[in-house]
């Protein structure tokens, strides 16, 4: 049995991005796993990689669920998305006021003929499945909002072309996991790029961009989504894995200068072997691997 | 050397000759531009046409979600590795302008719902109903018949609800524009977006080839479709690939058509639903199958 999670990937921008110690990182991580491992075992990989996305999208300190960065508006708007190596599929884009977008994400797979349900549509089925309103922004979110597009603009529309390249590297959190059947899945969440326009969809929600998951193995993506989306890096990393060592199939398909694409990636194969690489300075992982936990910061 | 293919979407078969007429009037139109302003142009002005034709599944007459509203799909792509798309947008004539302009004027790639829809206001484009009668006499039916489906309505749908246009262009310097659009199908979930703007599921293009797709959304998704066609054009030509991929789909449930154009200009389009309106123009010949 094997699970690995991780926070995100990206760099520290001097400093500005986030002032927050490494320590608090592991110790949102730690709980991710713990939650995780314990699905894990009682149950299977499904389960796992749920409970660990939910830890994550609960702790504000990382960009999903609570603590979200927001949108051109100051929205909250997430995406999040689960895949398990037998096809299932479920996934919510520009979803606003739930607590856990991943609990939602879940209910289109087991629920819907569909793969992807967006917008307030997509609220509308969070609500029509139980989940109560909730809003997720944070303090520190909505200071670093106000920091991006500046104070009392409420409609920036008409300014785009000012905040093209403004938006920094996003930091979804993902998580594999392969239980004791051999099955893999894989879950993601995320609310984007900070400043980002209302209703744009990075690569989290999309199958075979940001998490793709088969026979062979599941993978998930975090970095700037549209390079990710462009390269479908989940999706090509889990056909490398069919014949190629997993780390291969991790580290190959970012490019080592993190200019052109800023980013990470992790990944489990069909024999169970955990890989995970990234380009950026900072990516907190949580990984489990056959009773060993390990818990590290990759930089 | 230019080419292009258009196919008006795949499902039963239709009253065949006005469908007939409207992809050859989209290829018309799409092979006017072609020459002088490119594949990009061409497969815009393909799309437009059929986005104004109320008989084709995309905007004017797209299929209506469970809510009674057109809920529209559209991207484009070229071989230059550009991308933009919308989703789930409900008010506009052309969703497919909308994509080019994501993809010209954003950093985005995929905009969706009402963010999409604020867009088009901003870059001035009217309020526009794209709902039409007959689209509201087959919901009904959708919903009478499938009632107890909801909202698992796949299974019970069968063949019936399909119907994605899409262009595959390639110009004299060899560029490949791919554009797709679609009101998906009758009675889905509010909300629900499907291969259509997905880039690598109903429309891809890089230099080794283009491909759009229609069908079962959710199944050519999974299979990633488009991507994996243009991947195989690199070594092998467009009708090989297509045909063994749309046989492939078909053993695993995936009812589908697929078009496309590989980098040495051979075009080339299967299906294996009960028919796919498509034709294609090259140096002004003119072909048409439905």
């Amino acid at each position: 049995m094997q699970l690995i999670v991780h926070g995100g990937a990206w760099n520290d921008h001097g400093g500005s991005w986030r002032e927050v110690s490494g320590e608090s990182y592991q110790e949102g991580m730690r709980r991710a796993l713990d939650r995780g491992i314990a699905a894990l075992e009682r149950e299977n990989a499904l389960e796992a990689v749920i409970a660990s996305i939910e830890v994550l999208e609960d702790d504000p300190l990382f960009n999903c669920g609570s603590g979200s960065s927001l949108n051109l508006d100051g929205k909250a708007q997430m995406d999040a998305a689960v895949m398990t190596s037998e096809g299932m599929f479920g996934a919510v884009a520009a979803l606003e006021n739930v607590q856990h977008p991943i609990d939602v994400a879940r209910e289109v797979m087991t629920r819907t003929d569909h793969l992807l349900l967006v917008g307030e549509a997509a609220t509308r089925f969070a609500r029509s499945c139980g989940f109560p309103p909730y809003d997720p922004t944070t303090d520190s979110q909505r200071s670093l909002w106000r920091e991006i597009v500046g104070q009392g603009q409420a409609n920036l529309l008409p300014h785009l072309e000012n905040f093209r390249g403004l938006q920094r590297c996003s930091d979804t959190v993902g998580a594999v996991a392969r239980d004791r059947s051999g099955r893999l899945a894989v879950a993601c969440s995320t609310g984007g790029l900070a400043g980002k326009l209302p209703g744009r969809v990075g690569d989290t929600p999309i199958l075979g961009a940001g998490l793709f998951a088969s026979r062979w193995g599941g993978a998930a993506a975090t970095g700037h989504g549209e390079q990710i989306m462009r390269r479908l890096l989940a999706f090509r990393a889990v056909q490398m894995m069919r014949r190629e060592p997993v780390l291969k199939a991790v580290a190959t398909l970012l490019p080592e200068d993190p200019r052109t694409f800023a980013g990470g990636l992790i990944g489990i194969d069909w024999r169970g072997q955990i890989g995970y690489y990234a380009n950026t300075e900072r990516m907190p992982l949580g990984i489990y691997d056959r009773g060993k936990i390990l818990i590290r910061s990759l930089d | 050397m230019c080419q292009l293919i258009v196919h008006g979407g795949a499902g039963k078969v239709r009253n065949s000759r006005s469908y007939r007429e409207g992809v050859e009037e989209a290829l018309r139109r799409g092979f006017a531009v072609l020459e002088k302003e490119g594949a990009l142009e061409a497969v815009m002005a393909a799309v437009l046409s059929l986005e104004e034709n109320p008989l084709f599944n995309c905007g004017t007459g797209s299929a209506l979600n469970l809510d009674g509203e057109a809920e529209m799909d559209a991207s484009v792509m070229t071989s230059e590795d550009r991308f933009g798309a919308v989703g789930s947008v409900k008010r506009v004539e052309h969703p497919i302008l909308l994509a080019k302009r994501v993809m010209e004027e954003t950093d985005h790639l995929l905009i969706v719902g009402d963010g999409a829809e604020r867009l088009a206001r901003f870059w001035g484009y009217p309020l526009y109903d794209p709902v039409i009668e007959s689209r509201r006499d087959e919901l009904e039916d959708v919903k009478r018949k499938g009632s107890a489906f909801l909202p698992k309505l796949h299974s019970f749908l069968g063949e019936e609800a399909k119907g994605t246009v899409g262009a595959v262009a390639r110009d004299r310097m060899g560029r490949i524009a791919v554009a797709t659009s679609t009101g998906g199908y009758a009675a889905k979930a509010p909300g629900r977006i499907g291969d259509s703007a997905i880039l690598g599921a109903g429309t891809y293009a890089s230099r080794w080839g283009g491909a759009s797709a229609t069908g079962h959304g959710e199944q050519i998704w999974r299979q990633l479709l488009c991507f994996e066609a243009v991947e195989e054009m690199r070594l092998h030509p467009a009708g090989e690939v297509i045909s063994r991929l749309v046989r492939e789909a078909k053993e695993q449930g995936c009812s589908c058509g697929l078009i496309g154009i590989d980098w040495r200009g051979r075009m080339a389009q299967a299906f294996n639903a009960e028919a796919m309106l498509w034709g294609t123009i090259e140096n002004g010949q003119l072909t048409l199958d439905a």
